[in-house]
């Protein structure tokens, strides 16, 4: 290998930061390269001058700047924090509230484009008739509707501003549960209705689906209320509404985690020490979903786990060839911005050890899931790649590709008379 | 070899010790209403919050205005913290997010991930101020040293040796994967080696 690539990840290697693999190589070459001695010497001095050097004197400045604060404490008013549930913060209650208003707003523009819809269909003589025959049909007018959800929900929410806070968490699923069961009650067009008892099992059949993202129920509840066509696509429309009811709880709990997670991020939650612990646990996913050195050697390999991984490399593998993909387009863009300067040489280095970091990156991932997807056409193609980027001598990267391809090679060894 | 410093770790640490730390009952006090404990807790922590949101926005000015603000804003949340933590990593979280969006404001950025990943440079290696608070020439070096890396490079190391964030934490702060931290700290390191060389 090359003597840049051990240089490269001296820091790494002085951080304590490698890989066990990778630790072992470096760690072998260092001990017999003056070279890298001398570097390691030199990181580590320049570790003990930040330390002496970085610290900010004692002086007059801390004391003044420590009473600025103290005064500004005064004309800030500690905010009173009003416990409504214990077993969640207020601020992720009002959130909820918000998404339930939110939500009424969105039936309301639905229903006033609905309307306007109608008013414009009125004008034309030739839909006039159509449209009369419909509306002959349903005795409950869309307006009827549109004044129950206009005021009932925005009552309730009305009442939870005010700060009822007695029950603030049903008060704003009750504004979300007459929202979604109003377009229940709207009315049908007659000559719909034996489409609609055709689709009854289908629905039946609906109603057991998996969750549905948020923003799906939003732009199904959307067409349902806004939806013009109402006749091409009876089956839909009748649909729509259990799914949302169904769903809305499950949508709801989605965004409660979302906003958990919110708060977790700024530690501004106390009470659920637990909980954030675990999911701060979690959310480091850099260091959750790389597989450690065990699992890539294949000891104890968990097969959901395992599968986890597996869709982690691969989601990285598609996103790192996005990235390459941006960086393409911006590589021609600067390079036309910075021709007629003197530091294109500068820029293109940059734009250089951009693509490598990043092709680093991808041979990593390939390297994981060629290891994780043993005797597939997967396994095949990540090899492939690796193969071919690490022929690809013209270009700095093959360095990496040479290296993860190599360390897979040792793997796969090392596995076979595991196997065996 | 450097190894991690624990206690000045960046994640949410959890006391393990039965007895209450000076720290806590400081904090409590606060909570009780008593604002001349909030005193000491900014006296004890201002010095490391400022040096951390310097490396961050390299801008004096902006730095004084932000570690103000995140203490004024702890003060009015002092209720909803939880006292099993360690306050350090609240306010530094706090303040965090206070200059990304002072910067956010100013500068319009797209958007707080794309900031969180590329930085803040305003563009100038004045330190200004800044001077008055350090020892020594070479610590005036340094500084300057560190004030002109690349502001993507300049995030990693504040993180890395001001913080002592490992890795996969600081590629967690600034969503960006563990595989760039590596290269831009290693880049940073270069860097301050050839400016810094004669102190070593």
């Amino acid at each position: 290998m090359e003597h840049q690539f051990y240089i490269d990840r001296l820091s790494a290697y002085f951080d304590n930061e490698l890989k066990n693999e990778e630790y072992v190589i470096i760690h072998e070459h260092v001990q017999s390269c003056d070279e890298c001695q001398k570097r390691l010497q030199e990181l580590e001095k320049l570790e003990n001058l930040i330390s002496a050097k970085t610290e900010l004197s004692d002086n007059d400045y801390w004391e003044q700047s420590a009473q600025k604060i103290e005064a500004a404490l005064d004309t800030a008013p500690k905010t009173e924090i009003v416990k409504i549930d214990k077993s969640s913060s207020s601020s992720l209650w009002w959130k909820l509230t918000g998404v339930a208003a939110s939500l009424v707003l969105v039936a309301l523009f639905a229903f006033e484009q609905k309307d306007k819809d109608h008013e414009l269909l009125l004008e034309d003589s030739y839909n006039y008739s159509i449209e009369k025959k419909v509306e002959d049909s349903t005795p409950t007018s869309v307006d009827t509707f549109r004044q129950d959800v206009s005021e009932e929900p925005t009552a309730d929410y009305l009442e939870v501003q005010k700060g009822d806070k007695q029950d603030i968490s049903l008060a704003s699923k009750q504004a979300v549960d007459n929202l979604v069961s109003k377009p229940q009650a709207a009315p049908q067009p007659v000559r719909l209705k034996k489409e609609l008892s055709e689709t009854k099992s289908l629905q039946s059949s609906n109603s057991a689906a998996s969750p549905v993202p948020i923003k799906e129920n939003l732009r199904m509840l959307e067409f349902d209320n806004g939806g013009v066509e109402t006749a091409s696509v009876p089956a839909i429309k009748q649909i729509v509404p259990d799914k949302i009811e169904k769903n809305l709880d499950k949508s709801i709990e989605v965004l409660s985690e979302d906003v958990v997670d919110e708060l977790k991020k700024d530690n501004l939650v106390g009470e659920e020490s637990e909980e954030i612990k675990a999911k701060d646990k979690f959310a480091t996913s850099t260091s959750v979903a790389i597989p450690s050195y065990e699992t890539q050697a294949g000891i104890s390999i968990d097969t959901k786990k395992n599968d986890h991984e597996i869709e982690y490399w691969r989601r990285k593998t598609t996103e790192y060839s996005i990235q390459l993909n941006e960086q393409r387009t911006k590589k021609s863009v600067r390079y036309l911005k910075s021709a007629t300067t003197d530091t294109t040489d500068k820029k293109s280095a940059i734009i250089h050890a951009d693509r490598d970091l990043v092709y680093r990156q991808l041979f990593e991932a390939y390297y994981n899931i060629a290891l994780m997807t043993p005797d597939s056409t997967e396994e095949k193609q990540a090899v492939q790649f690796l193969t071919k980027h690490a022929q690809s001598v013209e270009n700095s990267y093959n360095i990496d590709a040479l290296y993860y391809l190599e360390l897979y090679k040792i793997e796969k060894n090392r596995q076979k008379p595991a196997k065996e | 070899m450097n190894k991690n410093n624990t206690e000045d770790s960046g994640g949410s640490q959890v006391y393990t010790t039965g007895s209450k730390s000076d720290e806590q009952k400081l904090i409590e006090a606060v909570q009780n209403g008593n604002k001349n404990a909030f005193g000491k807790l900014v006296r004890l922590h201002q010095k490391r919050l400022f040096r951390f949101v310097y490396g961050l926005v390299n801008s004096f000015d902006i730095t004084e205005d932000i570690v103000q603000e995140t203490f004024v804003k702890a003060f009015q949340k002092i209720e909803t913290f939880n006292t099993a933590y360690a306050f350090y990593p609240w306010i530094v979280t706090i303040a965090r997010n206070s200059a990304y969006n002072l910067i956010q404001r100013e500068q319009k950025k797209e958007s707080l991930e794309k900031l969180q990943e590329v930085g803040f440079d305003p563009k100038s290696t004045d330190m200004g101020a800044l001077d008055k608070l350090l020892n020594d020439e070479n610590s005036k070096r340094l500084y300057q040293a560190i004030s002109a890396l690349p502001v993507k490079y300049r995030t990693v190391f504040t993180l890395r040796h001001f913080e002592k964030m490992d890795y996969a934490e600081i590629a967690s702060y600034l969503k960006i994967p563990p595989g760039t931290v590596d290269s831009r700290l290693y880049r940073a390191r270069q860097m301050l080696l050839d400016a810094v060389k004669d102190l070593l």
